[in-house]
C-alpha cells in the first residue's frame, strides 16, 4: 500500500493554485452536479460518505449538516475552519497553499447544501501567506461565475470571506472560533445551542474544517459509497496525516482511513531517524493520549482502531518519538501549550494547567517529590470532564496517558517522600 | 490617523462584514503593520471606526498573541517552540539566537532591529524546526541556515 | 402560559415552568447549589464551575447554572461525586488566593469563605510560589485585587448588561487575566458612571471601595435599611454604621425597589452625615456675627421675634421647606404654618409644579416593576441616566429583556436616546409642547408642529403611530415639562386608553421627596414668595434649603431684605451665612420617617445613627417654637405618631403604617384619577400658551449629554463627600483632556 492521493492529487502540479489547472483536472465539475441537486440529495450523499469532521472532533460531517434549519428566517452562514493550530498539525496550511479551488468549490457545495449566500473562512493569523492565495482563487471563481451571484445560472448567491485570526489556538474550537469571528475575544460559548441552530450573529451557521470541506467536491462528484470504501466501514475516505518528529521523512502523506500507523511511520516516513528504535506515537495531535511502541503497532489510522488502543484519531497530526525521548520534557512542552493557549474562561482550565506548568517546573528543577507527582495527578482529575470547553480535557489527556505508558520518565526525576497525613 | 492605503483598506473591511465589529482582527492587524505596534491612539481610533468603548478594543488586543503594545522591532524572529518543533532541535535554534542577538526571548535588540519569541505551534511541524520572521516562514532550520537568513535580511 | 415540567431533585419531586434554570429551580426550592458565577438576571457564564452536577443521561457533569430544566431531568446534588467535583473547583480558586482574610474588608460575607467553610478541607498542598500579583486601582475609589478574584466577571456582567457602561472588560489571557478598565496597566482609571455596582456584585473581597476600607470588619458595624435621599426614585439601601460614625452604604441582598442597584450618590453620597463640617450647635447672630448659643437662647430668640412681627400680620411670616424633608416634617412645617402661625404664605422652593401634574392624573403612576415590564415607552424629555439612575436602569431593563420599544422626544441627545431609543426625535429646547399638540392634533397640522420642533412631520407621524400600536404605554415625563404642558401631559392618557391599551405614568422631579412634601402640603411657590420678600413678608423659616447656592444672587438680595431669616441645616450653607438664627438638623441617619418617591410609593427612612444629642430633626425644632410661641397645631412627640396623622388626613396615605411598611417595604400611594373623557380641541387649547413660547430662533442642541454631568454634580450634600467631589474632578480632567464639555 502507499499513498492514496485525493485531497493531494493536484498538489505537485506546475501551477496548482490556478483555476486553469483546477478546470483542467476536473475542478467545478462537482459543482455543476451540485447545483442539479437537491439540498437533502447532497446532505445525503455526505451521510453516506461516512466523512467525519477532519478538524479533531470527527464529528459525523452529513449529519452536522442536517442539524441546520434550513427553514429558518434567518440568513444562514458557512464559515470554514482554518485556525489550523493543533500541535503536531499541518495539513490545511497545504490543502490550502497549493489546492485552494478544491476548497472553495467545497466551500460553495456546502453553502448551496444549507441555504448559505455569505461564507468566512477563518484563518489563523499566522498563515498571513495564505490569504493573497485564497484570496485569488476566490476572484478568479468569482469571475468565472462560481461566486457572486447567480451562480452557474442557478439563483444561487455566495460570497466568501477571508477573515485572519490573531494568535489563539483556543479559536480553533468552533464557538470560540464564531465569537472571535464577531469581533471579540475566543471565548467559547455554552452549548447548547449549537452552532448550527446559534452560531454567527445568532444566525444558524456550518462550521467545517478544511480538510473536510475539501473532501467534499470528491464526494459529490464520484458519490458517497465511493468515498466510504476508500476507507474502513465506520470511518470513511482517504485522510491527511502531518508526520513529524523522529523520522527520517517527515511530511504530510494522504492514506485510506484504517492504514497501519507503523507503516506510515516506516514507508511513507522513511522509519526512525538515525535508526533508532520508536518509544512512543502521538497519533492525532497533542490533545490525543500517548501511546507506546507495543500499542503502535496494534493501531490503525481510523477511529475505532485508535481508540482500540486507548487514543484518538482527532486531527491526524502524528508525532513521533525515539528511544532517546525523554516523555516528562515532551509532556512539560506540551502542557506549557495548553497553558500559554487556555483562555482563562473557566476555574479548572485557567488556574489548572498554570499549576500543572508550576509543578512540572518544580519537578523539572529537581525539587520534586512523589507528592508533587500525585498532586499533578490530582490536578489532572479535577480538569477533566469539567472545565467549559475540550481545551481543559485536552491539556489533560496527554498528561495521564503519558504517565500510565511511561511511569518511569517521571518518577525518576521525583524523590520518594514519606507518607503525608492527610487532612481529616 | 493611517496612510490613506491604510484607511482606504479599514473602509473596506468595514464595509465587508455584516456586522462592522467582525472587522475587528484585521484593522488591528493593518493599524500594527504600519505603526509597527498597537498604539493607544490606534485603539480609540479603532474603536470609534467600530462604534465601541476603548476597553472592548483592548480586551481584543490583549487576548490574542500576534498584538503587541510594545515595539516589535523590525524583524520579529518568532521560534516555535512546541513539540514537533522541539523534538527537532527548536532549543538549540532559540539558544543559538540569543547567543547571537544577544537577548532573551521578548527582548528587542537595542538597534532595535530584531526581536525574538519564543511562539506556540505555527503548523509547519513536518518541516520542523520552523521560524516566522514577521510573515514569512523559514524551516528546516539549523544554527549555520539562521545565520544565513539573517545575513540575507535587508 | 408557560408550560410546568416535572424534576427530580436529589430524590425530590419539583415542578417548574419549563426552560427556567435549573440552578434557579433548585435554590428556590430550598436546594443549595455554591456558585460564583450565576447571578440572577444576568447571562449565564458557566465560568466558575462550582454549581456542577449530575444530571442522567448527560455524559459529563453539567452547570446547573445553564442548564434549563426539561420534563422528566433526573438531578444528583449531593453525591460524592459532585462534592468532590466542588472541592476540586475551590482547589484551584484557592490555589492562588491570597488567603489574606484577615485584613479583607469582606472577610465574613465573602461567599468564598462560605464556600470553603461549607466543603471543608480541600486538598492544596501546592508548594510553589503563588502568582502574586499587585493592587490595582481601577478608578479613585475603586481597588482591585487580582489574586482574590475568582473571575466570575459578575463585575462586568453589570456594567455591560444592566449599567450599559461598558467600561469594565477582561485583560489579557488565561491565568494572566485580570479585570479592569482600559490601560488598567498603564494606570488609567475607569471612565464610568461610577455605580460601584461591581463591587457590590463581586462575590470575594477583589473588588472594593476604597472610600470604606479598613474602617470596619463586616460583622463589627451595624447595617441599617433606609432609603436613599438623593434622587426621586428612593432606591433602598444598608447604611452601615460603626459607633457614631458613617462606614459604608451597600445594597447586596435587598429585596427593595432597586434590588442591588445604586447610583454613585446612593453608594458614596451619605458619607457628609459624619462631615466635620456638620452644624452641632444653633447659631445665633450677635454684633452681626453668627456665634453657637445653647437650644434655649436660640429659641426663645426666634420666637419672641416671629411673635412679634406675626402679631402686626400674620401672613408676614412665612415657612419654606424644601423637598429633601421627610414627610414627617414636611407636614409638621406644613401644619405649624397653617394651624399654628395662621399664614398663607407656605410652600417649598422648588422648580417643577408637580401639582399640576397630580391635579390633572387620568393614569396611573407605574411602579419601577411595572417599568420593566413595559411593551411601549415613549419619553417626553427627561435624562433619568444622569438624574433618576434607578428609573434609568429599569427601562434600559425593559428594552433588553422584553425588547420594549423606546420611543424618545428629547431636546438633548441624552444616552437612552443614543443606546436605547427605537425611535429619537431631537426637538428644538422648549418644543415639548408642540410634540404633544402634534400627538393630539389631526395630521393636517403635522407640518406646523413639525417646523415647530425643528423635526420631519414624517418623524411625528410615525411616533404617532408607534404610540397608537401599543399594548402597553408607559409615558415617562421629564421635568423640562412643566406649566400647562405638564398639566396636560397628565390628560394625555384619558386620550389613549382603550380596552385594548394600558396607559401608566412615570415622572422624573429631581428630589427625594418632590412627591411627598407636596402631599404634604408644602406647595411648590417658593419662587413666588421671594417677591415678597421685604415687603409683605418680613420673616422666613427656612428649612433643608440652600437657594442662595442653588439659584445664586437673586436669592441672596432678597433674603436680605428679610427682618428675620432662620434656617435650619446640617451645614453652614451659603443661605445659612445670610441667617439670623440657624438650627442644626439630624441628618436622615439619625431620624425615623417616611420619604414618598416620584411614583407615589411611601417608604421608611430609619434611624442608624444616635446623633450628637445636640441636633434635632426638623419636626422637634418645629415643636420646640411651637411649645414657646405658645401656639397649637397639633404637635406630636415621634416620626410614627405624625405618621399617622398623615394618614388619617391625607387621603392618599389612609392605611398606610410604619408597622405595614416594616412588612412591605414600598406602599404606593392611590391617586386619585380623573376619568372624565377628554375633547382633543380642549387639551390643544390648553397648550396653545405654551406653544407660542417657544423660542423659533433656537437650533439643535448638538452637545451630546456627557456621562455624568448630572450624577457628579456637587450640591450641599454631595460637596461634603470626598468620593463625589473626586468624581467631579476626575471628570473635569477627562473633559479638559478630550476637549469635550
Amino acid at each position: 500500500m502507499a499513498e492514496t492521493k485525493i485531497l493531494t492529487a493536484r498538489f505537485d502540479l506546475p501551477n496548482s493554485t490556478s483555476i486553469d489547472t483546477y478546470l483542467k483536472t476536473g475542478g467545478y465539475q462537482a459543482l455543476e452536479k451540485a447545483l442539479k441537486m437537491t439540498q437533502e440529495e447532497i446532505i445525503e450523499e455526505v451521510k453516506k460518505s461516512a466523512l467525519r469532521g477532519r478538524g479533531g472532533a470527527g464529528f459525523p460531517t452529513g449529519l452536522k449538516w442536517s442539524f441546520v434549519p434550513r427553514s429558518s428566517p434567518k440568513p444562514k452562514y458557512l464559515v470554514c475552519n482554518a485556525d489550523e493550530s493543533e500541535p503536531g498539525t499541518c495539513k490545511d496550511r497545504y490543502l490550502m497553499e497549493k489546492d485552494p479551488h478544491q476548497l472553495i468549490e467545497g466551500m460553495i457545495i456546502s453553502a448551496y447544501a444549507i441555504g448559505a449566500n455569505l461564507s468566512f473562512i477563518y484563518i489563523r493569523g499566522e498563515y498571513w501567506y495564505l490569504i493573497a492565495v485564497l484570496e485569488k482563487a476566490i476572484e478568479e471563481a468569482r469571475a468565472r461565475g462560481y461566486l457572486g451571484k447567480n451562480i452557474l445560472g442557478s439563483k444561487f448567491e455566495l460570497d466568501i470571506i477571508v477573515h485572519p485570526g490573531a494568535g489563539a489556538y483556543i479559536c480553533g474550537e468552533e464557538t470560540a472560533l464564531l465569537e472571535s469571528l464577531e469581533g471579540k475575544r475566543g471565548h467559547p460559548r455554552i452549548k447548547p445551542p449549537f452552532p448550527a441552530v446559534v452560531g454567527l450573529y445568532g444566525c444558524p451557521t456550518l462550521v467545517n474544517n478544511v480538510e473536510t470541506l475539501s473532501a467534499v467536491p470528491h464526494i459529490i462528484l464520484k458519490g458517497g459509497d465511493w468515498y466510504r470504501q476508500l476507507g474502513t466501514e465506520k470511518s470513511g475516505g482517504t485522510k491527511m496525516f502531518s508526520l513529524s518528529g523522529h523520522v527520517n521523512r517527515p511530511g504530510n502523506y494522504e492514506v485510506r482511513m484504517g492504514y497501519p500507523l507503523m507503516q506510515l511511520i516506516n514507508e511513507e516516513g522513511g522509519g526512525i531517524r538515525d535508526g533508532k528504535k520508536l518509544k512512543a506515537v502521538i497519533p492525532g495531535g497533542s490533545s490525543v493520549p500517548i501511546i507506546n511502541a507495543e500499542e503502535a503497532a496494534r493501531c490503525n489510522l481510523d477511529y475505532e482502531s485508535c481508540q482500540s488502543v486507548g487514543t484518538m484519531l482527532a486531527s491526524g497530526g502524528v508525532i513521533v518519538m525515539d528511544e532517546t525521548t525523554d516523555i516528562f520534557e515532551t509532556t512539560f512542552n506540551l502542557i506549557k501549550f495548553y497553558k500559554h493557549e487556555s483562555c482563562g474562561w473557566c476555574t479548572p482550565c485557567r488556574e489548572g494547567t498554570d499549576w500543572l506548568v508550576k509543578l512540572f517546573k518544580k519537578i523539572k528543577s529537581g525539587s520534586g517529590t512523589q507528592a508533587d507527582l500525585e498532586l499533578i495527578e490530582r490536578l489532572c482529575v479535577n480538569i477533566e470532564g469539567r472545565s467549559h470547553c475540550p481545551l481543559g480535557e485536552a491539556a489533560v489527556l496527554p498528561i495521564t496517558s503519558a504517565m500510565k505508558r511511561f511511569p518511569e520518565d517521571f518518577t525518576k526525576r521525583v524523590r520518594k517522600t514519606l507518607p503525608v497525613l492527610q487532612p481529616a | 490617523m493611517f496612510s490613506p492605503q491604510t484607511e482606504a483598506k479599514i473602509d473596506a473591511l468595514i464595509a465587508k462584514y455584516p456586522y462592522k465589529r467582525s472587522a475587528i482582527l484585521p484593522i488591528i492587524h493593518l493599524a500594527q503593520l504600519e505603526q509597527g505596534k498597537v498604539t493607544e491612539e490606534a485603539i480609540h481610533y479603532i474603536a470609534d471606526r467600530l462604534d465601541l468603548e476603548p476597553v472592548e478594543v483592548y480586551e481584543v488586543v490583549t487576548f490574542y498573541s500576534m498584538y503587541f503594545m510594545e515595539e516589535i522591532g523590525k524583524y520579529h524572529l518568532q521560534v516555535c517552540r512546541t513539540l514537533s518543533c522541539m523534538l527537532c532541535g527548536a532549543e538549540e535554534i532559540t539558544a543559538h539566537l540569543e547567543k547571537k542577538l544577544g537577548i532573551k526571548p521578548g527582548q528587542v535588540t537595542p538597534d532595535g532591529r530584531f526581536r525574538l519569541s519564543e511562539v506556540e505551534c505555527l503548523g509547519s511541524c513536518a518541516t520542523a524546526p520552523v521560524m516566522q520572521v514577521n510573515f514569512d516562514y523559514y524551516e528546516n532550520l539549523t544554527p549555520e541556515k539562521v545565520d544565513e537568513i539573517l545575513k540575507n535580511l535587508p | 402560559m408557560t408550560e410546568t415540567v416535572k424534576i427530580k431533585v436529589d430524590g425530590r419531586e419539583l415542578e417548574a415552568p419549563k426552560g427556567k434554570l435549573l440552578i434557579e429551580v433548585c435554590l428556590e426550592n430550598g436546594i443549595d447549589i455554591p456558585n460564583f458565577c450565576y447571578y440572577p438576571d444576568l447571562t449565564p457564564q458557566a465560568a466558575c464551575r462550582m454549581c456542577l452536577v449530575r444530571i442522567e443521561r448527560m455524559p459529563k457533569l453539567a452547570t446547573s447554572c445553564t442548564v434549563q430544566v426539561q420534563d422528566g431531568m433526573v438531578v444528583t446534588t449531593q453525591s460524592e461525586e459532585v462534592l468532590e467535583a466542588r472541592k476540586g473547583m475551590l482547589d484551584l480558586i484557592l490555589g492562588n488566593h491570597p488567603l489574606d482574610c484577615p485584613i479583607c474588608d469582606k472577610g465574613g460575607q465573602c461567599e468564598l469563605q462560605d464556600q470553603v467553610f461549607a466543603h471543608g478541607t480541600v486538598y492544596g498542598r501546592y508548594e510553589v510560589k503563588k502568582n502574586d500579583t499587585r493592587e490595582w486601582r481601577l478608578s479613585p475609589f475603586i481597588a482591585y485585587d487580582p489574586q482574590r478574584c475568582v473571575r466570575c466577571y459578575r463585575c462586568i456582567r453589570v456594567c455591560d448588561e444592566v449599567m450599559d457602561v461598558h467600561a469594565l472588560g477582561r485583560i489579557f489571557r488565561g491565568a494572566k487575566e485580570v479585570i479592569g478598565p482600559y490601560g488598567i496597566d498603564k494606570g488609567y482609571s475607569l471612565d464610568c458612571e461610577q455605580c460601584g455596582y461591581c463591587v457590590e456584585v463581586c462575590p470575594v473581597g477583589a473588588l472594593l471601595s476604597v472610600d470604606s476600607r479598613f474602617r470596619s470588619r463586616p460583622w463589627d458595624m451595624r447595617e441599617t435599611i433606609t432609603t436613599c435621599q438623593h434622587c426621586a426614585d428612593g432606591c433602598q439601601m444598608r447604611l452601615g454604621t460603626r459607633g457614631s460614625q458613617y462606614v459604608r452604604v451597600a445594597s447586596k441582598d435587598l429585596k427593595g425597589i432597586n434590588g442591588e442597584f445604586l447610583c454613585i450618590k446612593g453608594r458614596y453620597g451619605s458619607s457628609y452625615i459624619s462631615s466635620e463640617e456638620r452644624l452641632d450647635n444653633p447659631y445665633l447672630r450677635k454684633d452681626g456675627k453668627l456665634v453657637e448659643v445653647g437650644w434655649e437662647e436660640a429659641i426663645k430668640y426666634v420666637a419672641a421675634r416671629l411673635k412679634a412681627i406675626s402679631a402686626e400680620d400674620r401672613d408676614a411670616v412665612a415657612v419654606l421647606g424644601s423637598p429633601r424633608l421627610t414627610n414627617e416634617a414636611a407636614f409638621a412645617l406644613a401644619s405649624f404654618a397653617r394651624k399654628g402661625l395662621k399664614t398663607s404664605n407656605y410652600g417649598q422652593i422648588a422648580d417643577v409644579d408637580l401639582t399640576r401634574f397630580f391635579a390633572n392624573l387620568t393614569a396611573p403612576l407605574a411602579t419601577h416593576a411595572e417599568v420593566k415590564k413595559a411593551e411601549t415607552i415613549f419619553m417626553l424629555g427627561g435624562d433619568p441616566t444622569e438624574n433618576n439612575p434607578l428609573s434609568a436602569m429599569v427601562i434600559r431593563y425593559a428594552v433588553r429583556k422584553n425588547g420594549a420599544r423606546l420611543l424618545m422626544v428629547n431636546s438633548r441627545r441624552t444616552k437612552i436616546a443614543r443606546r436605547q431609543a427605537e425611535m429619537f426625535l431631537h426637538i428644538r429646547r422648549g418644543a415639548e409642547p408642540a410634540v404633544l399638540a402634534a400627538l393630539i392634533d389631526s395630521d393636517e397640522n403635522a407640518a406646523r408642529y413639525a417646523e415647530l420642533a425643528k423635526v420631519k412631520p414624517e418623524q411625528l407621524r410615525r411616533l404617532g403611530k408607534a404610540i397608537s400600536d401599543s399594548k402597553r404605554l408607559l409615558v415617562v415625563i421629564g421635568p423640562e415639562v412643566n406649566g400647562a404642558t405638564l398639566e396636560v401631559a397628565a390628560r394625555f392618557a384619558a386620550l389613549l386608553k382603550s380596552d385594548s391599551r394600558e396607559v401608566k405614568y412615570l415622572i422624573l422631579p429631581p428630589y427625594n421627596n418632590s412627591v411627598g412634601t407636596l402631599d404634604m402640603g408644602l406647595r411648590p411657590n417658593g419662587h413666588e414668595l421671594k417677591s415678597l420678600f421685604g415687603t409683605k413678608i418680613k420673616a422666613l423659616y427656612l428649612a433643608g434649603s440652600n437657594p442662595v447656592e442653588q439659584y445664586g444672587n437673586s436669592w441672596k438680595e432678597a433674603l436680605s431684605k428679610l427682618d428675620l431669616l432662620v434656617v435650619a441645616d446640617l451645614f453652614m450653607t451659603e443661605t445659612a451665612q445670610l441667617a439670623d438664627v440657624v438650627f442644626p438638623v439630624n441628618s436622615f441617619a439619625e431620624l425615623d420617617g417616611t420619604y414618598t418617591n416620584a411614583v407615589g410609593q411611601v417608604q421608611r427612612v430609619n434611624r442608624a445613627l444616635e446623633g450628637t444629642g445636640r441636633t434635632r430633626p426638623d419636626w422637634m425644632i418645629i415643636n420646640m417654637l411651637a411649645k414657646e410661641m405658645g401656639l397649637e397645631f397639633g404637635a406630636r412627640g415621634s416620626a410614627a405618631s405624625i405618621f399617622r396623622d398623615i394618614a388619617s388626613e391625607i387621603p392618599a396615605y389612609s392605611g398606610i403604617s410604619y408597622d405595614r411598611l416594616r412588612k412591605e417595604w414600598a406602599i404606593q400611594t392611590e391617586r386619585k384619577i380623573s376619568t372624565t373623557a377628554e375633547q382633543p380641541d380642549a387639551l390643544l387649547s390648553a397648550l396653545k400658551g405654551e406653544i407660542a413660547k417657544i423660542d423659533l430662533s433656537l437650533d439643535l442642541d448638538r452637545e451630546p449629554v456627557r456621562q455624568g454631568s448630572g450624577l457628579f454634580r456637587l450640591g450641599t450634600l454631595t460637596s461634603r463627600v470626598a468620593v463625589m467631589r473626586e468624581a467631579f474632578k476626575a471628570k473635569e480632567q477627562v473633559e479638559e483632556a478630550t476637549g469635550v464639555r
